[in-house]
């Protein structure tokens, strides 16, 4: 009996020398828009691979992004936008994706008056997000020839609440839900969602530099295959993962609620539905939309070169 | 009887508690419902007044941090360009409002030459001594805070949202903050204070008007600000504990709606089987309070009076019916023995005492009424003894006399060999006015067949007068006519009462057949089957001195006669056909032959006529006499 714990413990002592570390961060701070990897870490899918994933997380006032986190190499692996994928490529990062999450575009625009196009937004005082997406800004500011004054926040609604702005730039599965949990209903009146009016650019997905993918080929398949695993498990068993979603919550002192990150789930799971083939593929983005979006980045100045599409989505 | 009267005092005792009970449910619903919402509608006025008075309290501690922060504005304002004492001014601020526990003055990036941030800050540290620092830091970027960015924008001052203080004592806070302006009206700075919440949370838990009521200050973007247990809420909005309800709760979301509508009011709401009201306020800051109270406990006391008010009724109940029951089988208990007093009257025991009834109520005039029967039934009782022995009296008489009338017609009728005769006479009543008699001298046959007007005994004693007139006067051996002008002349003489008498009298001489008759008034006689031709005489005793006239026949040997009364003729059938002379010559005709003896053919007569009326009552008496000249 003795030799046996002896050896089990040897054995996983063992397992525990030759697992690979990786250290993954997603976009943001803690909540059901990850709940896909952390149903992976705390399931052992990750460890099932082989894999000993640590997963951190930006504080909420911190000046730093993800791409700086990568790039410092404190991150191996990190959620990020397509469309600030591609810029950070363009910029010189050699930014690769791993796995496309989304599928369609969950922003839009919550406004205090009734609107119903975006052109209804020219001269007015909007909120958008300090860190990045200022590209999806210009690009529908210059698109549409109207003029927005961006006041750029931080974390939440409290600006829109307050009537600090005219309306707010918001996600379907995160900002748009806090504003319901604070104000209520919103009258549809007073929304417009971006994908309505032609901008359906896929979100979320998993990124990792050139040299690590080059590198680490075996690691990132496990990373991606567990990654798609723990997603799954969490489209089925939805309770379950918020309930994991909410031990980092917890350790992250993240306050929220649980309708709100039950709201969350559901509405990103909808996200990751590929509209074309009705299920949850994890399809990269059609080349099609991709050169789309460069030839938009390139006019409005925010890249000067093409980015190819195989570079990105290698 | 006990049985009986048991039941009617319980019948109507139920009858009374029932319409009483009816009255007194109707009467403790009205009350119920018409003091439930009085009750409930001073309930919501009461918590209406009593949060107004706890948001004062709260705005009174807010206004005094408002002020503090107004008045250290006013020596920023003075002294925006000496660093030091802009350091001295945060730390004043902390020292000199205990409410206060942390205080900075951010100034707008390059405030200070080549200097991005610049905020003097002075809070109260772990040793509970004031610390001072400068704020900002690329980590710690407040461009971007919302007490920085929201004043900055909307140029007036606002109170945050509540957040958690991670860095310090870990509670609770918010922070005013001020928007300081240069000449041009721009921002250039953002005073702010910042105050622990917990305070709040202690305030409120000591407005509790009901048990389970509850006191709670929610943001503008409807986040707890206080509330008993913070942990349990933390994180969680007004519409993140909508979103939780079952299906079964009814009226949050729109409760919630108008908490942060920012305006006052009342509505409800409810929880299961709990239904409760809300009564909510704003406060000047945005912030929202509002009470929850339970109507069970709102109403705990008048459904506890309600309850005393339903138990004393039907207390109440049980005694009016207990009372009514004995009442009334007090009253009925006469009527009991009235009814045992009727049961011994009927028995014929006239003389049983009544009860004595003490009031002169309707129960006394049912005693009079019953010993008013009592006497009159006594009193019938005797006259019927009375009249039923006179009757008995009188029927005896009558008996006799109907015996001393039988006795006086002559039994023996002859029967030999020239001569068959045969008479029956049976009276309507006890005694008839028919009569008849026959008579046989030597080879003479004398036979007479009579009717007396009217019945009953003064026709038999008329009867019997006019019978012993003829014997007598037929024994002086004179003519048929003349025996009947006498008797005529005799009864008329005296006759006061108007009677008469019709009469047939006829003689037959046996040996050579000759027969004489005189009908007076009386039906025809049939002889051989055939009526006997009479001439039209008189009755006797209408006209005094009438000259009778008297007819001969010759008979045949052979010949048979039937003298009948006229009750024969004018026997009735219920449906008033009469037997009729008709029929009387068809069965002279038919049957008479068939009879062996005259008494046969009487009584074959008879039952033809019987058979006739088929048992209808004889009206008149009935006579018949046959005769067979052999």
């Amino acid at each position: 009996m003795k030799k046996a714990i002896i050896l089990s413990l040897t054995v996983f002592l063992a397992l525990d020398a030759i697992a690979q570390k990786v250290t993954f961060m997603p976009q943001w701070t803690p909540q059901t828009q990850f709940a896909g990897y952390y149903v992976a870490r705390d399931k052992g899918f990750y460890a099932e691979e082989g894999l000993d994933v640590d997963i951190i997380h930006l504080g909420a006032s911190s000046t730093e992004s993800v791409l700086d986190v990568l790039k410092s190499g404190t991150a191996q692996i990190v959620g990020q936008q397509l469309l600030q994928a591609v810029v950070a490529r363009a910029d010189g990062t050699p930014i690769v994706n791993i796995l496309q999450l989304t599928q369609k575009s969950g922003l839009m625009c919550v406004s205090r008056e009734p609107i119903s196009k975006p052109e209804d937004l020219d001269g007015k005082r909007i909120g958008k997000w300090r860190q990045g997406y200022s590209e999806f800004c210009d690009i529908m500011e210059m698109s549409k020839g109207i003029y927005i004054d961006w006041i750029p926040f931080v974390q939440g609604i409290n600006l829109y609440v307050f009537g600090a702005v005219d309306a707010t730039l918001c996600y379907s599965f995160s900002e748009y839900i806090s504003l319901q949990m604070a104000m209520g209903d919103i009258p549809e009146e007073q929304i417009i969602r971006f994908s309505d009016f032609g901008y359906n650019v896929p979100e979320d997905g998993l990124y990792t530099l050139d040299e690590y993918y080059d590198t680490h080929k075996d690691v990132v398949d496990k990373f991606v295959r567990a990654s798609k695993r723990g997603w799954d498990y969490a489209r089925s068993h939805r309770d379950e993962a918020v309930e994991i979603t909410y031990r980092y919550i917890d350790k992250g002192h993240i306050v929220t609620n649980l309708a709100t990150q039950r709201r969350m789930l559901d509405e990103y799971l909808d996200l990751q539905v590929n509209p074309v083939t009705g299920v949850a593929d994890y399809a990269a983005a059609r080349e099609d939309d991709f050169n789309e979006m460069i030839n938009a980045l390139i006019d409005t100045g925010y890249i000067y070169g093409k980015v190819d599409y195989n570079e990105i989505y290698r | 009887m006990s049985g009986t009267d048991k039941s009617f005092s319980a019948r109507l005792s139920l009858n009374i508690l029932l319409i009483t009970s009816v009255l007194f449910v109707t009467a403790i619903a009205v009350a119920a419902i018409s003091s439930h919402k009085l009750i409930a509608d001073e309930a919501t006025k009461s918590a209406q007044h009593l949060l107004n008075s706890t948001i004062g309290d709260i705005e009174k501690t807010l206004q005094g941090v408002e002020t503090s922060i107004e008045a250290a504005a006013w020596l920023v304002e003075e002294h925006k360009n000496d660093v030091d004492y802009l350091y001295h001014i945060t730390s004043k601020t902390v020292e000199e409002n205990p409410d206060i526990i942390g205080c900075a003055i951010a100034f707008h990036e390059y405030y200070l030459p080549g200097e991005y941030f610049f905020s003097p800050y002075s809070c109260v540290g772990s040793t509970g001594q004031i610390e001072t620092m400068q704020l900002g830091t690329p980590q710690n970027n407040y461009f971007f805070a919302d007490w920085y960015q929201i004043p900055s924008l909307m140029g007036e001052p606002s109170w945050s949202e509540p957040y958690f203080d991670e860095g310090g004592a870990k509670v609770l806070m918010s922070t005013y903050s001020y928007p300081l302006k240069d000449e041009s009206g721009n921002v250039y700075a953002v005073l702010t204070a910042d105050i622990p919440l917990y305070w709040m949370s202690d305030l409120l838990a000591e407005v509790k008007p009901y048990p389970s009521s509850t006191v709670s200050l929610v943001s503008r973007s409807g986040s707890f600000v206080t509330i008993g247990s913070f942990e349990e809420l933390a994180g969680e909005t007004l519409f993140s504990m909508v979103d939780r309800s079952s299906d079964k709760d009814k009226g949050l979301k729109e409760a919630a709606m108008k908490i942060i509508s920012g305006e006052s009011g009342v509505c409800r709401f409810s929880r299961g089987t709990k239904i409760s009201f809300v009564v909510y306020g704003t406060l000047q800051n945005g912030w929202h309070a509002y009470m929850t109270c339970d109507y069970k406990e709102v109403l705990a006391r008048t459904s506890e009076m309600h309850m005393i008010l339903i138990l004393i009724g039907l207390l109440g109940l049980l005694i009016l019916f207990i009372l009514c029951y004995l009442t009334i089988r007090r009253l009925t208990k006469p009527l009991t023995e009235f009814s045992a007093s009727a049961l011994s009257i009927a028995e014929g025991n006239f003389n049983t005492s009544l009860p004595e009834i003490k009031h002169d109520d309707e129960i006394k005039q049912l005693r009079n009424s019953f010993e008013f029967m009592q006497t009159s039934l006594t009193e019938y009782i005797r006259d019927l003894k009375e009249t039923t022995a006179a009757n008995e009296r009188f029927e005896s008489e009558l008996n006799i006399a109907n015996a001393i009338q039988m006795s006086m017609l002559p039994k023996n009728f002859p029967q030999n060999d020239r001569l068959g005769m045969y008479a029956m006479l049976k009276p309507a009543r006890e005694v008839g006015g028919d009569l008849y008699d026959f008579m046989v001298k030597d080879n003479m046959a004398y036979f007479t067949v009579g009717d007396v007007s009217g019945k009953g005994v003064p026709a038999s004693m008329f009867m019997a007068i006019t019978r012993f007139m003829i014997r007598f006067t037929l024994g002086m051996g004179l003519p048929l006519n003349e025996v009947i002008n006498r008797v005529n002349n005799s009864v008329c003489d005296g006759n006061d009462t108007g009677m008469f008498v019709t009469l047939f009298i006829g003689s037959v001489n046996l040996d050579t057949g000759e027969f004489h008759y005189c009908n007076a008034g009386h039906n025809p006689v049939v002889v051989n089957g055939e009526f006997l031709p009479a001439v039209p005489n008189l009755a006797i005793g209408v006209w005094p001195g009438f000259q009778y006239q008297e007819q001969v026949a010759k008979l045949e040997r052979g010949t048979r006669i039937i003298i009948y009364t006229d009750g024969v003729t004018e026997a009735e059938r219920e449906d008033k056909a009469q037997y009729g002379e008709d029929r009387l010559l068809k069965w002279a005709n038919a049957s008479i032959e068939t009879c062996k003896s005259a008494e046969e053919a009487c009584q074959s007569l008879m039952d033809s006529v019987h058979e006739f009326t088929e048992g209808n009552a004889q009206n008149d008496d009935i006579t018949i006499m046959t005769i067979k000249i052999k």
